[in-house]
């Protein structure tokens, strides 16, 4: 390929292309997308959707890393599309991919309506026995809020699902997301639902299918550290039971 | 081959959800559900990560624990043989066998005392015990069982 | 409890049903492996080290390198019991965490695998209880 000297610089992106009207698979559609240095994967999927083949399919929205809607695989890992920077994967290729462990819609849109089933079912809000209410507020300080800050920053981006092997083997699996939601809920203060939530969670597909490969928390952009969740949930339903502090 | 769908050629349609048809029977072309292609995980998916790579290690640990107290279990067997007749395991082989399996029993509780930091929530008045505090007293707790259980195998040898 | 806990599952293909539990089974295999674990850690280095590596090199004296100083270590019911409890762990701790390995590496059947492997974990820990309870 001939290039003058003043060409600005590129980088091949490779996407992953299917449309389920025409292909049978999906394959690799490559292209010459230019590298500046401040671009990440959705700077090039949005210039290639752009200029190169108005037909790419892919979520996106916030371009910033609080959505949630942006989850794919770049080379083989997942990623927000908005939080890899294409200068990290120089001289390239890139290879942008649909996360994995979901069944492709079209080109990197999966069918996540099973991840929005497995959320409902840990019943992610806050229940409150109705005879508890009283007069004045209802206090929380901070301490009892920073007990479960760190499962409340879950942008359900399911790049946790895509990185758990078990979810594969095992789809019916709740997942590392709903259970460290579950677990958000379980913690605060404020709830008084915790027995009828760690009930569904000690059930099937719930924490039991986990074997803490903790790749969920590895890959998660907001350290909610899942794989943590799941594990002091088990620990807290069969030993805690014994121990002083266990308390269910 | 091509991935293309051919004229005429027919492909199954998996359906993913119902969708109403119009009072004439006939269903919009633009609302067919999707066919979507479902994921396979490889075999080998455990080589794609590091973290899925140091996960097998760690799980694997188990089967040379497992093999050493096989190994100790024929030492208990042997001891039927009478005092004139028992032998203890004493090869080159056995001091190799044992090295491997002690470097694997070492990556166990490396990895497993590591991580009992993270199982356990541990409340503190406001706040809980942190992580690295219980892994902490774990290592403490293995430097100490290791000096009882070793002394007193060989004090019990002596 | 508000009227939300009764709402059945909302979006979606109705695929979900897990059966609520509590699933005490596999929160008594779960407890029984970790349990199994921290003993293993703590323990087995330290078994390995003198009676397979110091002992046989001659650099300690192993209790099992001598007849007499095993068979009167052997005949202490506390030993058998620990040596016991060890046995069973480590054992177990094998046969839980294989039954995982296999079934992610995609063998189906977790029920037939799991009852041949914690059997299998089963007949070592009665050989294990025969041996020590039955010396000479």
């Amino acid at each position: 390929m001939a290039e003058t000297r003043a060409a600005a610089k590129t980088i091949k992106v490779s996407v992953a292309r299917f449309d389920p009207a025409r292909d049978k698979k999906p394959r690799l559609d490559s292209y010459e997308v230019p590298l500046n240095d401040d671009w990440v994967v959705l700077d090039a999927l949005n210039w290639i959707k752009s200029n190169a083949d108005g037909s790419v399919s892919y979520r996106w929205s916030c371009r910033m890393g609080i959505c949630g809607s942006c989850g794919m695989n770049v080379n083989g890992q997942p990623k927000l599309g908005c939080s890899a920077f294409l200068r990290d994967y120089a001289p390239g290729p890139v290879v942008v991919q649909p996360l994995n462990n979901f069944p492709i819609i079209r080109d990197l849109v999966i069918d996540m309506s099973s991840f929005m089933e497995k959320l409902q079912w840990v019943k992610p809000w806050i229940i409150r026995d109705p005879t508890a209410l009283g007069p004045g507020e209802h206090r929380q300080t901070n301490a009892q809020i920073d007990q479960f800050r760190q499962f409340s920053m879950c942008i359900n981006c399911m790049l946790c699902y895509s990185a758990c092997p078990v979810i594969a083997v095992e789809p019916s699996f709740v997942g590392p997301a709903a259970i460290a939601l579950a677990r958000r809920y379980d913690l605060d203060s404020r709830d008084h639902a915790g027995s009828e939530r760690l009930r569904t969670l000690t059930g099937s597909d719930a924490i039991w299918d986990c074997s803490f490969i903790g790749e969920c928390s590895a890959v998660c952009p907001k350290d909610v550290d899942p794989a943590k969740a799941i594990q002091q949930t088990k620990f807290e339903t069969t030993m805690g039971m014994l121990l002083p502090w266990g308390g269910r | 081959m091509s991935d293309r769908i051919g004229a005429g050629e027919v492909v199954e349609v998996r359906l993913d959800s119902e969708r109403p048809s119009s009072p004439d029977g006939a269903v919009a072309t633009q609302h067919r559900p999707p066919r979507t292609y479902p994921y396979r995980q490889p075999f080998t998916w455990w080589l794609r990560r590091r973290g899925y790579l140091l996960y097998m290690i760690r799980e694997l640990t188990a089967v040379p624990i497992a093999v050493w107290m096989v190994l100790f279990l024929i030492e208990i067997a042997r001891l039927r043989q009478g005092a004139g007749g028992y032998q203890p395991l004493a090869s080159p082989a056995f001091v190799v066998v044992s090295l491997i399996c002690l470097v694997f029993a070492l990556w166990h509780t490396f990895t497993f005392l590591n991580l009992a930091g993270l199982i356990m929530r541990i409340p503190l008045g406001d706040r809980n015990l942190p992580a690295r505090t219980i892994v902490r007293g774990a290592f403490v707790a293995f430097v100490v069982a290791t000096a009882v259980v070793a002394g007193l195998i060989i004090w019990g040898g002596a | 409890m508000s009227s939300h806990a009764d709402e059945p599952l909302g979006s979606g293909h109705g695929r979900f049903a897990p059966r609520p539990g509590p699933n005490r089974l596999q929160g008594l295999l779960w407890a029984g492996f970790a349990n199994a674990a921290v003993l293993a850690a703590l323990v087995v280095p330290a078994h390995i080290l003198v009676q397979g590596v110091l002992g046989p090199l001659g650099i300690a004296p192993s209790f099992d390198r001598r007849y007499s100083t095993f068979a009167a270590a052997l005949s202490d019911p506390l030993i058998k019991i620990y040596l016991l409890i060890v046995f069973a762990g480590t054992f177990y701790l094998c046969a839980h965490r294989v039954r995982y390995l296999v079934h992610e590496l995609g063998v189906h059947g977790k029920l037939t695998v799991g009852l041949a492997l914690y059997g299998l974990a089963a007949i070592g820990t009665v050989v294990a209880a025969y041996l020590l309870f039955t010396l000479p």
